[in-house]
């Protein structure tokens, strides 16, 4: 037989300290399972966020190598001023402008240019001139051990460039070379 | 005498095993969630991977189609060096250098010292990642890719 004492305690249900020890347990694991759920979704959100910077970049490149192979001429200048000034005397063989020089099957030529700009950071690719812009790159870096986006080397255009995302630093490197000199 | 004790029982409230079992399931759920959260992190560094790895052998083909045809690098070179990731650390603020890589270039000339010469290059990249999510693979990797064939005239 229980006391009367005792037989009301535990019909009594929970205590105070009981129930505040299963809210700390319930927000503990509550916490647990929404912190991991939190930090898989932030983790997705940083894989598409550098997947789509570095696609940016490679559609870049993928431009760069094209037109690179099928320009009939190209030449590098020191920047943007080089190149305006004059095109023909500021010719350098390293350098953030890069222009490739396209024909139409009309035989008409056309200018594709490539610059980076330190101030701004950005890398961008015209069509033409420099008021028609097609792709712009943003928080671009020059890439270690290459003082400048473009060079040359016995025929093979390339260029380096890093971009500095909030979340991952991007190398990227690319090539051409037109096909009558290669 | 039989039914007093069957009333106590059931008035007594959890017994030792109740709470127990509650936290076993507790301690399941989490061990379950930690291991989802590992498992979404390593398929995101896969993917990250998977993806700097197209990019390097994209370019190192490109480099090795478009050079001229003196600047092939040397049969066995280690023509590129590197790390496949460079994550900011938010701690520091800073970019971190993680999982070494390396791109051998194999080539095999024939027909040397000919107009015919020409060479067939198979580059090899290999790189180290983390073993996870099974402790036991291996954690460098290596990628063969298909002949390149450079014709010297």
């Amino acid at each position: 037989m229980l006391s009367p004492g005792l037989k009301h305690r535990v019909m009594a249900g929970f205590t105070l300290v009981e129930a505040l020890l299963a809210l700390l347990l319930a927000g503990v694991g509550t916490g647990i399972i929404s912190n991991t759920l939190t930090g898989i979704l932030r983790r997705s959100y940083i894989t598409i966020a550098v997947t789509r910077i570095s696609d940016e970049s490679e559609r870049f490149a993928a431009a760069f190598t094209q037109q690179g192979k099928m320009a009939v001429g190209w030449a590098l200048y020191p920047d943007r001023a080089a190149y305006l000034a004059d095109p023909v005397a500021n010719v350098a063989a390293v350098g953030n402008v890069l222009v490739f020089r396209d024909q139409l099957p009309d035989g008409t030529l056309i200018n594709e240019l490539y610059e980076f700009d330190p101030a701004t950071q950005t890398l961008a690719r015209y069509e033409g001139d420099f008021t028609q812009q097609r792709t712009l790159l943003n928080k671009v870096a020059f890439s270690t051990g290459y003082p400048t986006v473009f060079a040359q080397e016995l025929g093979l255009v390339q260029a380096h460039w890093t971009v500095q995302s909030p979340y991952e630093l991007l190398d990227f490197e690319s090539y051409g070379s037109p096909l009558r000199m290669h | 005498m039989h039914s007093t004790i069957i009333r106590r029982n059931r008035l007594a409230g959890f017994a030792l095993i109740d709470p127990l079992v509650g936290v076993l399931a507790v301690a399941i759920v989490v061990v379950g969630a930690l291991n989802f959260w590992r498992l979404a992190e390593y398929k995101c560094d896969k993917a990250r991977i998977d993806a700097r790895v197209t990019q390097i052998l994209r370019e190192s083909t490109d480099y090795l189609t478009y050079a001229a045809y003196d600047l092939l690098p040397a049969d066995g070179a280690e023509f590129r060096t590197g790390f496949l990731l460079h994550p900011l650390d938010p701690a520091t603020g800073a970019y971190k250098e993680i999982y070494p890589f390396s791109v051998i270039a194999a080539i095999t000339t024939t027909n040397a010292g000919t107009p015919a010469e020409e060479k067939q290059i198979v580059l090899t990249l290999t790189y180290n990642t983390n073993p996870e999510p099974v402790a036991t693979d291996n954690p460098q990797e290596t990628i063969r890719t298909n002949a390149l064939t450079r014709v010297k005239t």
